[in-house]
């Protein structure tokens, strides 16, 4: 479980864990994105992937805010998605015949994005964070 | 605050329910999205068409409307079928294997013409 970003580049956002204010927190991720100096491809993906790690607790309902975390250095961003723990995730929509109820987890939606992003669990936050260097556009094998 | 607005325009083109979505569609607006599909299928259109050209953003959450839509639109032996430049929104498709289910046009007049 990594430590907390403590680093002096680091910006962050708490809002109300409510669906409408996710736009909001796009938006100051791609803001910060676009600042230090990633590409429209890598914002694009950071994006999603805030937007989706943002929607988990959302969409479950939690008590508090989601707090999002940024640090920015030569390496580009490192992310963290923090809110309190929830007991049960969302469930998957009625799916056809042949899709995998692992196309809509969300999590793992963001580490097809970013291949060091974890989801862990401390103390009743659970956060998800990931690494623009880990894109995975930008691995070799990719 | 930003404030995400999702517009929904639907017409009949060739036989095909097209509805035309302008807007990001996520956790907060997806819902809006999942009501405008349920209703096209319940009005009878066996094949519907979600134009997602004008869509800047899409998570997983559009997604799932995409997918109970194609559901219920099977279920009364129909289709439906995407309109999906190349972009953010089709890598979405992509990485998630859906551009291998949903049948992915790049215009309206190529999908209503195959």
């Amino acid at each position: 479980m990594g430590e907390r970003l403590t680093t002096p580049d680091r910006f962050s956002l708490r809002v109300p864990a409510r669906a409408d204010l996710i736009g909001t927190l796009r938006v100051f991720v791609s803001t910060i994105a676009r600042h230090v100096g990633l590409d429209d491809d890598a914002i694009e993906d950071v994006k999603l992937a805030v937007s989706e790690a943002c929607a988990d607790p959302v969409e479950a309902g939690v008590d508090g805010p989601v707090e999002l975390v940024i640090a920015a250095d030569a390496a580009g961003l490192r992310v963290e998605i923090a809110s309190r723990v929830w007991a049960e995730g969302p469930a998957a929509p009625e799916l056809p015949e042949g899709i995998d109820a692992r196309t809509f987890d969300r999590v793992e939606l963001v580490r097809a994005l970013f291949a060091d992003a974890e989801r862990s669990d401390e103390d009743g936050i659970r956060v998800v964070r990931f690494s623009t260097g880990s894109r995975a556009s930008e691995t070799p094998d990719s | 605050m930003a404030v995400i607005d999702l517009v929904l325009e639907s017409r009949t083109e060739s036989g095909w329910g097209v509805l035309a979505v302008k807007g990001e569609v996520d956790l907060y607006t997806s819902p809006q999205l999942r009501e405008k599909v349920s209703e096209l299928v319940d009005q009878g259109h066996s094949r519907l068409l979600i134009d997602l050209t004008d869509v800047g953003f899409m998570d997983s959450s559009g997604l799932g409307v995409l997918v109970t839509g194609l559901k219920r639109a099977r279920e009364r032996d129909g289709t439906l079928a995407l309109v999906c430049p190349e972009g953010s929104v089709h890598k979405v498709l992509t990485i998630t294997g859906l551009d291998r289910v949903f049948p992915i046009h790049g215009s309206v007049a190529e999908a209503v013409a195959s």
